[in-house]
């Protein structure tokens, strides 16, 4: 469970990010995170990754304060996530099957579960014959399917994502979204900070709106806009 | 560390020193030049040690006993001078000796020249002493003066003293520039490390949201800094080495018994591990030094 209390966020400029936002993400939920550019959802997602430390508040994670961990600390409780870009982020000069091992190595797991592992994922994402090829030889769905196998290979508990679909069309953009679903249905947590109306409309999930810092709505089953058409 | 992040690590540095190939090789060079420079600098603190303990080795004190000393006094001279904590030898030189080297010597075919002289040899008693440290020469031969007895001291304290001075700045010199260099290649290589890392931002980036440690992300670039390191350490020994046994040899042609230089044997051991050690350490701290902005994620 991840749980804000009373977070607030200055940036080092004096950009106030979040002011006084408290919320609660039970296990296995999926969340969306909208709003404005600029409204403080990034800001969100970075407090959980413990890119930015609160400036005041707390940040629980299955009960433990996150925002107390030492610098050595945090690369762990990043292995207990999984994350994805609107850009992908994918290493160029590696393969497909590269850039999903490389996951792996980095926490340490050793040849042979990653040779069992890693064709599994990649199956799972629908890119098993593309193993081989390099991410500038597929389509942008496809790279942001790698970029998804690559967060969920180390078997997270959370997934965050960052305006996943923000550079897809459509069609691609809702089949990325069946496979979060699926990822979801197995019990991983989703937060996603999106813009993208259709999909939060379509999807019927929880919706957090965040506006000039501050948690303006929180709704089960929502859509991007609420009733009064905000947003 | 584990066998298999060491393997990957490794494998990691190899890929990197071959993908930034030219770079590479522009700080492979330049280590070795630095090393070589820095090996030139050693070798001749090395030599200049040799050469003033060969001086400190031949120069001698040459104590004259007045010509009326009988064997008594030269014994009991010989004994208040070898009691001193500073002589290392003291060995008699007769009037009769000096007459006969002079004889063989500087009068060679002339020697008639010398007839008569056993009878009124003209020369005195003197101890020819060898000093444990010519640095406090002026203090020994001071304490010789006041033995009863002396006549008068010979010795070549300018000469000793300039050896020295030479010898001291030499030492000062190197360590200094030795110093300036170490800090030049690590500068110099930092930099081409950190064309390598700034390279690799974007793998950093995702290997630190992944929850890779500072460690496992250093590692790599650290091993790159020291195979580069030890690479141009290997480069600096071979060239370095012929260039000492060119020397040597054109030395040894010129035949000057004070300047010969130390045999390649001896240097080479203190060559290779000065060279291994300042291009590992150079690599290494190089590396950390490039990659502390990267890791700020």
């Amino acid at each position: 469970m991840i749980e804000f209390v009373d977070v607030n966020k200055t940036y080092e400029n004096g950009t106030v990010a979040l002011a006084s936002a408290s919320f609660k993400i039970e296990n296995g939920e999926f969340v969306f995170l909208v709003g404005p550019s600029g409204a403080g959802k990034t800001t969100v997602t970075k407090l959980v990754m413990r890119e930015e430390n609160v400036t005041g508040g707390h940040v629980y994670l299955d009960g433990n304060d996150i925002t107390l961990l030492t610098q050595k600390e945090i690369p762990y409780l990043r292995r207990k996530m999984g994350v994805v870009f609107q850009d992908f982020r994918l290493l160029d000069d590696r393969t497909v099957y590269e850039n999903v091992e490389f996951a792996m190595q980095i926490i340490g797991a050793s040849r042979r579960d990653i040779r069992r592992r890693v064709p599994v994922v990649l199956n799972e994402v629908g890119l098993n014959y593309k193993a081989k090829m390099l991410p500038r030889q597929l389509s942008g769905g496809e790279q942001q399917r790698v970029a998804l196998a690559r967060a969920i290979v180390n078997r997270p508990s959370i997934l965050i994502a960052d305006e996943p679909t923000g550079n897809l069309n459509p069609k691609t953009a809702m089949e990325i979204m069946d496979l979060f679903e699926r990822i979801n249905s197995m019990g991983t947590t989703i937060i996603m900070a999106t813009h993208a109306k259709d999909i939060v409309d379509i999807m019927h999930k929880r919706v957090i709106e965040v506006e000039d810092g501050a948690i303006v709505r929180d709704e089960q089953g929502g859509a991007y806009t609420n009733v009064d058409g905000q947003i | 560390m584990s066998m298999g992040r060491f393997k990957y690590s490794f494998s990691q540095a190899r890929k990197n020193i071959w993908r930034n190939g030219l770079m590479s090789l522009a700080s492979l060079f330049t280590i070795a030049s630095c090393l070589i420079i820095l090996g030139i600098f050693t070798m001749l603190t090395m030599n200049v040690n040799h050469i003033t303990a060969e001086i400190k080795n031949q120069c001698e004190i040459e104590f004259f006993m007045k010509d009326d000393a009988n064997e008594q006094t030269v014994t009991r001279i010989g004994e208040q001078i070898r009691a001193m904590e500073n002589v290392k030898e003291a060995v008699l030189f007769t009037k009769a000796d000096r007459l006969d080297y002079a004889k063989k010597d500087a009068f060679e075919g002339r020697e008639e020249l010398l007839e008569g002289y056993e009878k009124d040899n003209p020369f005195s008693d003197s101890y020819k002493i060898t000093l444990k440290d010519i640095s406090k020469t002026s203090e020994t031969v001071s304490q010789m003066e006041a033995i009863d007895g002396v006549d008068h001291i010979n010795n070549q304290q300018d000469f000793v003293d300039l050896v020295l001075a030479f010898s001291n700045m030499i030492k000062k010199c190197s360590i200094v520039i030795m110093a300036v260099l170490l800090i030049v290649a690590i500068v110099i290589i930092s930099n081409a490390i950190k064309l390598t890392v700034f390279n690799r931002r974007k793998e950093i980036n995702i290997m630190k949201y992944i929850g890779a440690t500072d460690g496992f992300i250093r590692v790599p670039f650290i091993i790159e800094g020291m195979l580069i390191g030890l690479l141009g350490a290997v480069l600096a020994f071979a060239l370095s080495s012929w260039g000492y046994v060119a020397l040597s040899g054109y030395m040894d042609k010129l035949q000057m018994d004070l300047l010969t230089l130390l045999p390649y044997y001896e240097t080479a051991p203190v060559m290779a591990v000065i060279f291994i050690f300042a291009g590992c350490v150079i690599g290494m701290v190089g590396s950390l030094i490039s990659m502390r902005k990267y890791l700020r994620v």
